[in-house]
């Protein structure tokens, strides 16, 4: 702001001690009309903008076709081409990285693929040891079954031998006992008819316990 | 009062051209009059050439004298020529040296080229515009040096003449017929001017000519106003100037004391006002240009692809 004032300042004193110069004075003043008139004079200041001056014209002419000339040598051409040069270089280095987008993209599903197959394989390495599992299961409960049957059908064996056994031991204790009893009664008061009445009994009733 | 500051002589001798640099006379250490007066190589005792048609005043009065001269915007248009040239040579070796812009000079530049390459000489010609891009970016920067030289105090607008548009207009109309002649034969362009319109025999033998010769007029005055639109831009802009700036004077001899407070408040005032009139020139220098050069490149695309 303080700038802003400053310049302005300087702006309106510069105006101020100009101004003077340019229009005060009578001798002055004379003296500058006589200048404009002689400048006019000399150079015919005409008010009309369309005043054409074939001076101007041809050193403008000159001076723009020389610049054109040596505009279009030494910058435009070299420019141009570094221009194109540097086009064609942004083209290539789009087309490159375009390039290698594609084969990333390639590279990307490539990879996607193989990792939906490595799934799959353990997917199926998954099925086949729970399918490996149930097998191994069956046959350990199959055995189990069948031991456990083949040791029910040993334990029956050996209860029917260790009837056949007792029932064996029971016989020849009763025929011993049968024997025993029939001594001591025989030896008492029994004679031969009831011994042998006893003796046949007892053989006629002894299968029907054995059985 | 009035013949000293807001005479036309004062107004119109700030901008048109003289034989003479106008500064502030305090900055005269010569003879004081402010004017730094051209060396003039060639003194010829009388003009060359002294237009003098008989009835015609005003067309005799309208061009100068064929005298040789040095002028404020011929001294003008060879320090634009030479700047330009520096400018765009240094560039060109920049870029030719490196692939990559660097810098702000070398961005703002190459923003230039690339706008009249591809927003005024591509869509406006087609795909013969590369062709013709070293006369447009020449055109572009000549005019636009030549405008804006006219912002810098003391000096003047080149493009403010006739003879300095006149001549630009003249380059394009030429650029425009060569090309079409090149493109459609000398003979093709000329009758590719009346367009196809399927007349009868006998209305076409009448019609065809008169159009013929609209057609040629109107390419002659296209031209014409391409020089004039420039010229009255930064004419007009920098009249404008100058009568802001010289109500100061205008005041000041009539005032009794340069601190009276209407001196001030016109002081004040006329540069404010000069200062947001300057923006608005600085504006119109590109806006000009750019115009100009579009024009070009739309009257070339024209010639080169007549429908």
């Amino acid at each position: 702001m303080q700038k802003w004032f400053r310049f302005t300042f300087v702006l309106v004193a510069m105006t101020c001690m100009a101004a003077p110069r340019c229009s005060h004075g009578e001798g002055h003043d004379s003296q500058h009309s006589e200048d404009s008139h002689v400048a006019h004079e000399e150079h015919g200041i005409n008010p009309s903008p369309l005043t054409l001056d074939p001076d101007l014209s041809i050193v403008t002419a000159i001076v723009f076709g020389l610049l054109l000339v040596v505009l279009a040598k030494f910058a435009w051409n070299p420019i141009m081409e570094a221009l194109e040069r540097r086009e064609q270089g942004v083209a290539k280095q789009l087309d490159d990285a375009k390039a290698i987008h594609e084969d990333a993209k390639k590279f990307a599903a490539n990879y996607e693929q193989k990792l939906a197959s490595a799934a799959d394989e353990v997917r199926s390495m998954l099925d086949e040891a729970r399918r490996d599992a149930d097998t191994t299961k069956q046959r350990i409960v199959a055995e189990a079954q069948e031991a456990a049957a083949a040791e029910r059908t040993r334990a029956l064996r050996e209860i029917e031998l260790a009837k056949y056994d007792a029932l064996h031991e029971l016989r020849q204790n009763s025929v011993d006992l049968a024997f025993g009893l029939a001594r001591n009664v025989v030896k008492k008061e029994l004679n031969s008819a009831d011994h042998t009445n006893l003796i046949q009994e007892a053989l006629e009733n002894f299968p029907a316990m054995s059985r | 009062m009035s013949s000293s500051a807001l005479s036309s002589d004062q107004i119109f001798g700030h901008v048109k051209d003289t034989h003479y640099f106008h500064v502030p006379r305090a900055f005269d250490v010569f003879d004081g009059d402010g004017h730094f007066k051209l060396p003039q190589p060639i003194e010829l005792e009388r003009p060359i050439i002294l237009l003098n048609i008989d009835g015609m005043d005003e067309v005799n009065k309208m061009v100068e004298n064929l005298d040789f001269k040095l002028t404020k915007f011929m001294v003008l248009e060879l320090v634009v020529a030479l700047v330009i040239a520096v400018i765009f040579i240094h560039l060109a070796v920049r870029m030719t040296k490196s692939e990559r812009p660097k810098g702000k000079m070398w961005n703002l530049l190459e923003s230039f080229l690339l706008f009249i390459r591809d927003d005024v000489a591509r869509p406006a010609i087609g795909h013969d515009a590369d062709k013709f891009l070293p006369y447009l970016w020449t055109i572009f920067f000549f005019v636009l040096g030549c405008n804006l030289i006219g912002m810098v105090p003391w000096m003047g607008t080149p493009t403010g003449a006739l003879a300095v548009t006149g001549v630009l207009a003249l380059a394009t109309f030429l650029v425009v017929i060569g090309s079409g002649m090149a493109k459609m034969g000398p003979v093709g362009f000329w009758l590719g001017q009346v367009p196809d319109m399927d007349l009868p025999f006998v209305l076409a033998i009448l019609l065809k000519p008169m159009i013929f010769v609209i057609e040629i007029v109107g390419i002659l005055i296209k031209h014409f106003v391409l020089a004039v639109r420039l010229l009255a831009n930064m004419f007009a802009g920098h009249i404008v100037l100058a009568v802001l700036v010289a109500f100061i004077g205008a005041v000041g001899s009539s005032v009794a004391t340069y601190y009276h407070p209407l001196f001030v408040g016109v002081s004040v005032a006329s540069i404010f006002g000069a200062t947001a009139l300057s923006m608005l020139e600085l504006f119109v220098a590109f806006l000009q240009a750019y115009i100009f050069t579009f024009l070009s490149a739309l009257f070339i695309g024209m010639a080169v692809h007549p429908h």
